[in-house]
């Protein structure tokens, strides 16, 4: 865990829905002006032009507003998934992207439990588009993201992971009948650099059913892919071995036929009869 | 059907298919594919790709059979399998270079080593594997050439590249599915499993077996050979054991993990569940019990048609298709990605003719079977006119007519936005309808309302009515109500106004956003909210408070002016300006206060540049909500 985390906690009792945030951000990032694409079900949604959105959740207590944008997870599954490493995980916390080096295969976009990146697929070459958490702008130019500036109530903050934390559990702690007594975001799939709090549920995806899965994204693939050495050689000891045996086995049986002459009977097992089937191959080829 | 008619059929689909590539080159992925963001892999990835390369396990599967287990009776379908693998894997190849964004860094995994990312070990595995299906292949036409010396030296490693090429399958089948483990959330639960990755391993040795006896069957009766029925129905056996112990895990595993509601659940998955269950499992393994089935031809042909098929819907539900309903999205492939992959495979094919034309790929098909049964084109000799204007059986003709007919068809039927590139969709907003507006007081709700009186029961408005533009200029169902005529009066009047809002020619606008003037639209609420006040000066009790005169009518003129309380609302060294009598009414309306108030004093004030508080126009200081015309009722009226 690095000493600095580079957090976001939005508190959607605070956000008014005025889209600054997702202005800023556009600016900042000098995204192209939004167009009704085919691909998108609605001009708000996430896309290649909106690399945070804020989503109305209708509630009977009067609607509320959740800012969507990538969450930094602290153990990614995008950065897993990509094949080049275009998507890296910084010490600082922020997720960015080397559009340099990127391929364009989206396993990242289908990899990323929360549905957040995107692909400019308007384009002849088209890049996966997302949130860097201004990185370069915080970090070298120590400001804070454009959306955190631009919000006007600011129901969007920043800060150290730790703080934010700390400053959620005050939040929770000291308006217990206000708040639903949960961060969203501190423990989700190995928890994210984006918390947010809330008086209504949340649903961090797109999906039915809101995220509540703890486990990282990163084990579900690794567990298995890191076998894959060790499979290779025993796969490659078993084929040799077979092989091995079954050519020994045919070599002395050939020398037996050769040193019986004319006494053969017939060709012994093993010798490739048309008739034999396979698997029984096999299964002798073991016990011998 | 001839072998003439086939490949005027592959060399149609290659060409169709080429188009397409081509236009994606010129244009992007995104001009022939109708993926979205949230179903970024679709057919293209699902059939073209993850498809292909279990029904390239033909190759390794039957490697392993002939060279380590001394399987002598399949060592006749030995070449084609290696063959059938060379082609899928180049078709994997071929296909993935266009499906990835940028299709001139497919080679970048080469470069760029990532060894957590389960594609970059699939990618390495399968270029690795390509090379040795190479030297696999290589042995016969090295045989065909006559290198003997080569054959020999590559007869005593062969043994050692049929091993590798065993791991790396080994590795790479499954390493298919581990793909998909990443998508816990999007894959509907029939499909995700843990055991995917192992499941994906057994199913291409089910498959393998059965897509070899297919291209033999349908090769062999292609050439008029007889069919290899011996090891076909061999494999048959072997195919029937596999799928059928696939298909008692998979079920298993979805009883084992609870999901067994999910298989009658009665919906599109779970039909689509069946489907596939039916068509992998179900009437092959079925069917393969029979063994007069297993040493028919035509039979077996239909089965591991069957098979193929099935096996195929299974990668393309777990790459994209069974993410559909989860992800509440729509995808229909867009007919250029059947033809692109169909396309690709054709490309295959007609290779794979070639080499059976031409190398000892069959033992059963000979250069004297084939010409008994068609001769193929040898390299013609004559010049261009002789081969496509004199010779009434050029095969060339044809085949080029077919190429140039299919490319001019498909060019036909291809969407605007392959030929000419992405363009967004037309979605015209209804034009801004004139509807009656009134401004009035709805009592119990604070400040003044916006309404369209044919939605409101007429005898409620009291305020005065005007005609105002309704737009929704983004489509989402939101309405400003906009008041054409007082913007015309605020900017100069019907001469000089028009320009200041239709003739600003930024891209793609006829006429000025609202928000290139308002930094927000406005809102029906007061600065001064009466429900608030209450609220903090305790309800009834409290009307005293600002309503000094408890025996006065409750009224806005004899009420306690706003800066006897709000000491610090207008801060020292303000241009704002009230008169003493103002002094003692409440505020005024938002609107009308910026408009009467602020307006004209900022544009007076504009040359000076002294604005007190920069914040102070920001809409959303106040403003916490949108107005929304939740009923749709009233639109029949308009």
């Amino acid at each position: 865990m690095t000493q600095t985390n580079f957090s976001i906690l939005t508190d959607v009792t605070k956000c008014i829905g005025c889209d600054e945030c997702v202005e800023a951000c556009q600016e900042v990032n000098k995204l192209p002006p939004e167009r009704p694409w085919r691909w998108l079900n609605s001009i708000t949604d996430l896309s290649s032009a909106r690399w945070t959105t804020v989503v109305r959740l209708e509630n009977d207590q009067g609607d509320r507003f959740m800012r969507r944008q990538c969450r930094h997870c602290l153990e990614p599954a995008c950065v897993e998934a990509c094949i080049v490493g275009a998507l890296q995980k910084t010490p600082e916390g922020p997720i960015i992207y080397d559009r340099d080096i990127c391929i364009g295969c989206r396993y990242c976009m289908i990899a990323c439990p929360f549905e957040i990146p995107r692909y400019s697929w308007e384009d002849t070459v088209p890049y996966v588009q997302k949130c860097d958490f201004c990185y370069e702008r915080v970090l070298k130019e120590g400001k804070k993201p454009a959306c955190v500036e631009a919000c006007p109530t600011e129901a969007t903050i920043f800060g150290t992971r730790e703080e934010l934390l700390a400053e959620a559990h005050r939040r929770l702690a000291a308006e217990p009948g206000k708040y639903v007594q949960r961060i969203w975001g501190e423990r989700e799939v190995g928890g994210t650099s984006v918390l947010y709090v809330s008086d209504v549920d949340l649903n961090l995806t797109e999906l039915d059913e809101p995220l509540t899965d703890e486990t990282p994204m990163p084990q579900r693939t690794f567990k298995i892919l890191h076998h894959m050495p060790s499979v290779f050689v025993e796969m490659a000891v078993v084929m040799g071995g077979i092989y091995w045996v079954i050519e020994r086995r045919e070599k002395l049986a050939r020398e037996g036929a050769e040193q019986a002459g004319t006494e053969a009977e017939g060709p012994p097992d093993g010798d490739g009869s048309g008739t034999d089937d396979g698997p029984n191959d096999s299964e002798q080829a073991k016990q011998s | 059907m001839t072998v003439r008619t086939v490949k005027t059929l592959l060399w149609f689909l290659l060409g169709a298919g080429l188009l397409v590539i081509l236009l994606r080159i010129i244009h992007g992925p995104g001009s022939v594919v109708a993926l979205t963001d949230l179903l970024p892999w679709g057919l293209w990835k699902g059939g073209g790709v993850v498809a292909l390369v279990p029904i390239g396990g033909a190759g390794f599967t039957l490697a392993a059979f002939v060279t380590i287990f001394h399987w002598k009776r399949y060592r006749p379908l030995y070449i084609g399998a290696v063959l059938l693998g060379l082609m899928c894997y180049s078709s994997v190849g071929a296909g993935l270079t266009f499906d990835i964004g940028i299709w001139w860094r497919i080679v970048f995994p080469i470069a760029y080593w990532q060894f957590h990312s389960t594609l970059f070990e699939i990618s390495w595995c399968i270029m690795l594997y390509l090379g040795v299906l190479t030297v696999e292949f290589g042995h016969v036409v090295l045989e065909r050439f006559e290198f003997h010396r080569a054959v020999k030296v590559l007869d005593k490693f062969v043994v050692l590249f049929v091993i590798a090429g065993i791991c790396l399958s080994t590795l790479h089948q499954s390493s298919l599915g581990t793909l998909f483990l990443a998508t816990p959330y999007r894959l509907h639960p029939l499909w995700h499993t843990d055991l995917l990755p192992f499941l994906f391993f057994i199913t291409s040795i089910g498959l393998g077996c059965l897509t070899i006896s297919w291209v033999a069957l349908v090769v062999h009766r292609l050439y008029g050979a007889k069919e290899p029925m011996d090891p076909v129905s061999g494999l048959g056996r072997i195919a029937c054991y596999v799928l059928g112990f696939y298909g008692v895990v998979r079920l298993g595993e979805i009883f084992v993990a609870g999901e067994a509601g999910l298989l009658v659940a009665g919906t599109w998955d779970t039909a689509n569940f069946w489907l596939e269950i039916l068509l992998s499992v179900g009437l092959p393994v079925g069917l393969l019990l029979k063994k007069n089935y297993r040493e028919s031809p035509t039979p077996m042909l239909w089965i591991s048609t069957v098979a193929i098929l099935g096996v195929s819907l299974n990668r393309i539900n777990v790459a994209g298709l069974a993410t559909v309903s989860t992800m509440n999205t729509m995808y229909l492939p867009a007919w250029t990605e059947w033809v692109v992959t169909l396309g690709i495979l054709s490309g295959a094919g007609l290779f794979f003719l070639f080499c059976v034309e031409r190398f000892d790929v069959f033992p059963a098909i000979n250069r004297d079977q084939i010409d008994a049964s068609y001769t193929p084109q040898r390299v013609d000799r004559g010049d261009w006119k002789t081969i496509f204007f004199h010779n009434p059986h050029s095969e060339i003709r044809v085949y080029s007519a077919a190429l140039v007919l299919a490319v001019g068809i498909a060019l036909g039927f291809m969407p605007l936005d392959a030929v000419f590139g992405v363009q967004p969709e037309e979605t015209p907003t209804q034009d801004p309808r004139i509807v009656e507006v009134s401004n009035s007081k709805v009592a119990g709700v604070p400040g003044r309302k916006f309404s369209v009186p044919l939605h409101e029961n007429r005898d409620t408005v009291d305020g005065e009515a005007f005609f105002a533009l309704m737009i929704d200029g983004n489509r989402d169902g939101d309405y400003v109500i906009f008041n054409h005529d007082l913007h015309i009066d605020n900017q100069g009047g019907r001469n000089d106004s028009c320009v200041s809002c239709h003739h600003m020619q930024n891209p793609y606008e006829e006429a000025s956003e609202c928000s290139s003037c308002h930094s927000d639209m406005y809102l029906e609420v007061d600065i001064f909210n009466h429900s608030y006040h209450m609220e903090k000066k305790g309800g009834n009790d409290g009307c005293i408070e600002c309503h000094t005169d408890p025996l006065a009518d409750k009224l806005r003129d004899n009420a306690k002016p706003c800066g006897d309380c709000h000491e610090t609302m207008r801060p020292g060294g303000t241009l704002v300006e009230i008169a003493e009598g103002e002094q003692t009414s409440l505020a005024a309306a938002y609107m009308d206060a910026m408009h009467e108030m602020c307006v004209g004093c900022h544009e007076s004030k504009k040359n000076e540049l002294e604005v007190p508080n920069e914040d102070f126009d920001r809409c959303t200081n106040c403003h916490r909500d949108l107005p929304r015309l939740e009923d749709d009722a009233w639109k029949s009226r308009l």
